[in-house]
């Protein structure tokens, strides 16, 4: 049996493969994307929760921790979680970038250094924020809370192009996939570019293993029930912090790397639900416009999202059961909504079960219980100044923004994934995705690990790369890169 | 090529439908606005819900549905009270009971609450009507390029 060979194997095709995809198309590169989830036009993406979470996410929605405090959301979809989420496009602070240094030895990790590749990818998204002209009744109970209880608020920016609010749009149908192409997705923005450069992609691909040798990376897995394989000069884990550990792990790599699976942190948050005598229409409009920043709750490690969901995650995350849960469903239009997302400190590991399944061990520890309590204490505060008749905070935590399980850094026995983005001692495969990140930011991880696929690109080319410009509409020409 | 298997949910009868109706019916009794769990027939969406679960998954949550849904209404109604209440213990005491939760009252509400039955008197989804729920989003060609 003959393999094509390719110059590049990317495996996923999120914020990390997505854009790194297409740094390395356009600079000449024979590359394949692998890709477990399906390929959607966007028109198509599901209309409803039920089809949105059994088609685009793992495991058909939520992963449970070992504990179950928390359920873990991961995007299963051409455009991985950048399908999914809600693209807000934040630079991490010198709070988070500094820790990194520390963690990892790696001096670059400053806001100074990152400012160039964030720069870059920038250059070439849609960023917005939403004018408030066109904000909710969710977001602006969350601005009145807020200033009258004198804590600092800023307008989340966000990678959109086109949402035509005004128009009656609800962007909160977007979780599922936007069906116009607004949301700077993968699958809207780096990967459509990339193909035009000839990026081949194969979709609904899972992938086992990997094997390194002298001359390449060979990548085994199946799609459907066939066994497959490719073979590469360079392989790129591009999986997700789940995806890349467990892949690492799957092919025979845990004793090797014995910093694998260690540090695996994610956002906890925890949602809280307020009902109003008048309807809030939190559903209606534009989606998530504001965001907390308020330099007290940077320090005390949270930050207050101004999030609301479909009937289906509603009903879930509201408490009680019969009539109390039917007497809060019938108010569905009533509720407003704000999450505590927690700065993780406390640390998870990951390891292979048996049959091959990934263990996920992340437990709240006592500094993502007390930084919950006080966020929730704000929110309770938010709700009380502006007149809520009854609040309800969800039971069940949500894990989101994966991160950790390969951290990049300088020593071998505390990291798996060196500055030049290597797996340490195999320099043909490599890992660009939040599996990278030595600890939690705290800051919505999306547009940083953008960045830092710009920083890989650079790194496995070797020369600088310019932004493409595309979103400004500028014309450059493509960097004659030199491998 | 080998042919493909059949998930696990495809074995999902019409047993496993009733036996998730009578705990949906526990959760979701309905009232003079929103139509019980059953009444919906949003039982039939479970195989539906649970395509992408994990197959190991699939045949415990099948398992699950066949043992609760055969107990007596009032012991369903109390398995689930002891569910809610155990749903913030600390750790590994709450596990059993938040994948419970997870599972139980996680694919009642997405089947009931997900807009797709078709019980209103004018075809669309009674239970949106109850909650006067609806998403509006212009699409053209456009757009969806």
């Amino acid at each position: 049996m003959t393999l094509s060979r390719y110059d590049y194997i990317i495996v996923g095709s999120g914020a990390g493969g997505g854009v790194l995809a297409f740094h390395l198309s356009r600079a000449g590169k024979r590359v394949l994307v692998l890709e477990a989830g399906q390929r959607w036009q966007a028109k198509d993406y599901p209309d409803n929760e039920l089809d949105a979470s059994a088609r685009l996410m793992w495991s058909g929605g939520v992963e449970p921790s070992h504990d179950a405090s928390l359920m873990l959301m991961r995007g299963r979809v051409l455009g991985g979680g950048t399908v999914i989420n809600q693209c807000l496009l934040d630079r991490f602070d010198s709070v988070a970038l500094d820790d990194w240094a520390e963690r990892s030895s790696i001096d670059s990790f400053n806001v100074t250094a990152l400012g160039r590749h964030y720069d870059a990818v920038e250059a070439d998204l849609s960023l917005q924020s939403i004018p408030e002209s066109d904000w909710n009744g969710n977001a602006r109970i969350y601005a009145d809370g807020f200033d009258q209880l004198g804590y600092r608020r800023a307008p989340l920016r966000r990678g959109q192009s086109r949402c035509d609010v005004s128009a009656g749009n609800d962007c909160m149908r977007c979780l599922g996939g936007c069906p116009r192409s607004s949301k700077q997705s993968m699958a809207a923005t780096f990967l459509p570019r990339a193909e035009q450069h000839g990026l081949e992609i194969v979709t609904g691909c899972h992938v086992h293993g990997v094997v390194h040798g002298s001359a390449g990376v060979t990548v085994y897995g199946r799609v459907g029930q066939e066994q497959v394989q490719f073979f590469g000069a360079q392989c790129v884990l591009a999986a997700g912090t789940l995806g890349s550990s467990r892949i690492l792990m799957n092919s025979g790599l845990t004793h090797a790397l014995p910093a694998l699976g260690k540090g695996f942190f994610c956002h906890p948050q925890f949602v809280t639900f307020a009902r109003y005598a008048e309807p809030v229409d939190a559903h209606r409009g534009s989606f998530q416009a504001l965001k907390s920043d308020d330099p007290r709750f940077r320090a005390a490690g949270f930050k207050l999202e101004n999030v609301f969901m479909g009937p289906v995650a509603a009903a879930y995350l509201l408490p009680g059961g019969a009539q109390m849960h039917q007497r809060l469903m019938r108010g569905y239009r009533h509720l407003a909504c704000i999450e505590v997302a927690v700065r993780d400190v406390t640390p998870g590991r990951l390891s292979l079960g048996r049959n091959g399944q990934l263990n996920i061990r992340k437990s709240l520890g006592a500094p993502e219980r007390r930084r919950a309590r006080e966020g929730l204490q704000v929110i309770r505060d938010i709700y009380r100044v502006t007149g809520a008749k009854e609040v309800m905070q969800a039971p069940t935590g949500i894990g989101l923004h994966l991160m950790g399980g390969c951290a990049q850094g300088v020593q071998r026995d505390t990291s798996v994934v060196n500055p030049e983005f290597a797996v340490h001692g195999m320099p043909r495969l490599h890992v660009v995705d939040g599996s990278l990140f030595p600890s939690a930011p705290g800051i919505n991880p999306s547009l940083t690990i953008m960045a830092l696929a710009h920083r890989a690109a650079e790194a496995l080319l070797g020369c600088t790369l310019p932004s493409a410009g595309i979103a400004r509409g500028q014309s450059i020409a493509i960097a004659e890169a030199s491998a | 090529m080998s042919r493909p298997s059949s998930p696990p949910i495809a074995a999902f009868s019409r047993r496993h439908e009733q036996a998730l109706a009578r705990i949906g019916d526990v959760l979701i009794p309905g009232d003079d606005t929103l139509p019980s769990y059953s009444e919906s027939g949003a039982a039939a969406l479970a195989p539906r819900a649970l395509a992408g679960a994990r197959p190991v998954d699939q045949v415990m949550m099948m398992r699950l549905i066949t043992v609760v849904g055969a107990l007596p209404r009032p012991l369903i109604a109390l398995m689930l009270l002891l569910i809610r209440a155990g749903l913030r213990l600390p750790g590994l005491v709450g596990a059993p009971a938040r994948l419970l939760d997870l599972a139980l009252k996680g694919v009642i509400m997405n089947t009931y609450y997900c807009g797709l039955d078709r019980t209103a008197p004018d075809g669309s989804s009674a239970v949106f009507q109850a909650l006067d729920f609806r998403l509006q989003m212009h699409v053209d060609d456009e757009d969806a390029r």
